[in-house]
């Protein structure tokens, strides 16, 4: 704990020594959701099929669709990019030569990210409502909660080999790439995945991602029990049971490799 | 009492980066590069040992293995009795890394923020932390400028910190990786004093540091190890290592002058020997000539009577020592 409070302390006092990337921070959330209200205005008062089960109203579902996504995808590249800063800022050498091991230095280092994504979930949750008057109508916490921690666990697991590939070929990691693309293309961020052609939505089903916000989008936006989304549960919790402990194998594997080959702290 | 450091038969090759071409027509051929081949050295308990080497000599690797960023391929590499390979986190205990490179620090902390970090990931609990903390700045003569972001200290202040960094857990053994590179001569040279009184002298700790600077490694090592393509060359104490290459023949000769005599009188009286080849210099009374006797017994004695004859009063003679660039370049063949 005390070096996750390390860490913490770290980060917050350098994002607070960044006065104006912090305000553009802020600007940053507020200008996507401009963009997809006017959007929404488009189509506001046509009844899309494809919408109803989160509720019917598109600017809802492109909120929670950015917001979670936003969150979800920290999980994948905080634990790369924290490693890939290190290397390249110069401080890897001197965390691995304190008595932390690196595993322990990368899950107290994503810490911060993980809280500052949360805090801009509910950024954006807020503008939604305060400035867009969006309303969750008896929303299920407890289901988005839970649905929220698998998914981070299961894109940890895929974060952790994605930061393998960066200590091992440093660039041109191959999971980042192909995982963030599809999910941002096939995980229903911006339209429901039920609009794409039946194959695409077969291809989709294999995206954690999809999962994630069909479960989130049915708890927020549409007040489903527990039980209404266990599917979701389920294939979050197979994929998290599978993926962290990978994860976890192929860091060893790559820390080994790096100190083998002398390139830990290259870049 | 075991040795602080004890390597044995350590070898190290790097993996050479293949060109597009290799990885179609040669994909399972990996190219290596020797690093370090077969050195064995052993370091005491509260030694200043020196690393000396040019650039690629494989110094870095080898303080690298020592503090656990780099797996060994061959040899057993022991630090305060543990191994490096099957016990590295009590070698990380037992030692302190110097990482000199200044990027290794956050900027916009202050030292003392610095400092707070890197105490938590050395296991220094949070009541322990801000006296260490304070006892190390005192140490590295830091405590008025702790409270100063990082990037506003200066080059010296910098190395300062690094080691302040490498002290918080109170090692016993110190790893130094060319601590005064980035240094002005009069900055390096406090390093140097720091290093050899402070840390070695009074506080017992075991040092071993890499440099090129000749000068650096005679001046404050008690042992130095001459690397050169990753072999050990010599490895001994300094006077003993210039000692391994063979005196030429020159001899110094100090005198005092004559009542009114000055420089030119020894210049005249020099040109008239044959086998006398001065390079003469003076500092204050006393002159100073170096001299070449074709004959090294007889020749010796012949130039000191000749000297007194003429009424010199010859204070010694010497033969010249050679220095440790000469035995350096010797020993590398550069």
């Amino acid at each position: 704990m005390d070096k996750m409070a390390a860490f913490l302390k770290r980060d917050l006092r350098e994002m607070l020594s960044y006065k104006l990337a912090f305000i553009g921070e802020i600007a940053g959330i507020i200008f996507p959701l401009l963009t997809f209200f006017f959007v929404s205005r488009l189509i506001e008062g046509k009844s899309i099929e494809q919408l109803v089960p989160y509720g019917g109203s598109y600017f809802p579902f492109v909120l929670v669709g950015i917001a979670f996504s936003s969150y979800l995808m920290i999980s994948l590249y905080s634990f790369a990019s924290i490693i890939s800063t290190a290397q390249t800022s110069g401080t890897l050498e001197a965390l691995l030569s304190t008595q932390t091991d690196l595993p322990a230095i990368l899950l107290s280092a994503s810490v911060f990210p993980f809280i500052r994504g949360a805090v801009n979930v509910l950024l954006y949750l807020a503008a939604g409502v305060i400035f867009f008057k969006v309303k969750f109508v008896n929303p299920n916490i407890a289901g988005t909660l839970i649905i929220t921690l698998l998914t981070v666990l299961c894109f940890a697991g895929m974060g952790i080999i994605s930061a393998s590939f960066t200590l091992v070929f440093k660039k041109g990691d191959p999971v980042m790439w192909l995982f963030s693309s599809l999910s941002g293309l096939l995980g229903g961020v911006v339209y429901p995945v039920s609009i794409m052609p039946v194959w695409l939505q077969d291809v989709s089903r294999w995206i954690p991602l999809t999962h994630s916000l069909e479960g989130i989008r049915k708890s927020l936006l549409a007040g489903s029990p527990v039980s209404g989304i266990s599917d979701e549960i389920r294939i979050l919790a197979f994929l998290s049971a599978l993926l962290l402990p990978l994860g976890f194998l192929l860091f060893s594997l790559a820390v080994r490799k790096a100190k083998k080959d002398g390139t830990l702290t290259q870049f | 009492m075991g040795p602080a450091i004890e390597i044995s038969g350590l070898s190290k090759k790097y993996p050479l980066v293949k060109r597009y071409r290799d990885l179609i027509f040669h994909p399972f051929l990996q190219e290596k590069m020797v690093a370090l081949e077969d050195v064995s050295l052993s370091i005491g308990k509260g030694e200043l040992f020196g690393l000396l080497g040019p650039n690629g000599a494989g110094k870095t690797t080898l303080l690298k293995i020592l503090a656990t960023l780099v797996l060994p391929d061959k040899g057993r590499v022991m630090v305060n009795g543990y191994d490096v390979e099957k016990r590295p986190a009590q070698v990380r205990r037992s030692m302190g890394f110097v990482v000199s490179e200044e990027r290794s620090f956050y900027w916009r902390l202050t030292g003392r923020q610095n400092l707070d970090f890197f105490s938590s990931l050395n296991n220094i609990g949070r009541r322990m932390a801000p006296e260490r903390i304070e006892t190390v700045l005192g140490i590295t003569g830091l405590s008025r400028d702790a409270d100063r972001m990082f990037k506003d200290y200066s080059a010296g202040m910098k190395q300062r910190l690094a080691i302040a960094r490498s002290l918080l857990p109170d090692p016993e053994i110190l790893l130094m990786d060319e601590p005064t590179r980035s240094l002005d001569p009069s900055a390096a040279r406090n390093m140097r004093d720091f290093v050899r009184e402070e840390l070695v002298a009074r506080r017992g700790k075991t040092v071993c540091l890499s440099t090129h600077n000749l000068h650096e490694a005679e001046e404050i090592c008690s042992r130095i190890a001459i690397l050169h393509r990753g072999k050990i060359l010599a490895c001994d104490k300094p006077c003993r290592i210039k000692a391994l290459i063979p005196s030429d023949g020159r001899i110094e000769i100090r005198l005092l002058k004559k009542g009114t005599g000055d420089i030119n009188d020894v210049k005249d009286f020099c040109a008239g020997k044959g086998d006398v080849k001065p390079e003469i210099s003076e500092n204050g009374r006393e002159i100073r000539v170096l001299a070449e006797p074709a004959n090294k017994g007889e020749g010796i004695s012949l130039i000191v009577r000749d000297f007194s004859a003429a009424g010199y009063h010859v204070v010694s003679c010497t033969p010249v020592e050679k220095t440790l660039e000469e035995a350096f370049d010797m020993l590398t063949g550069e």
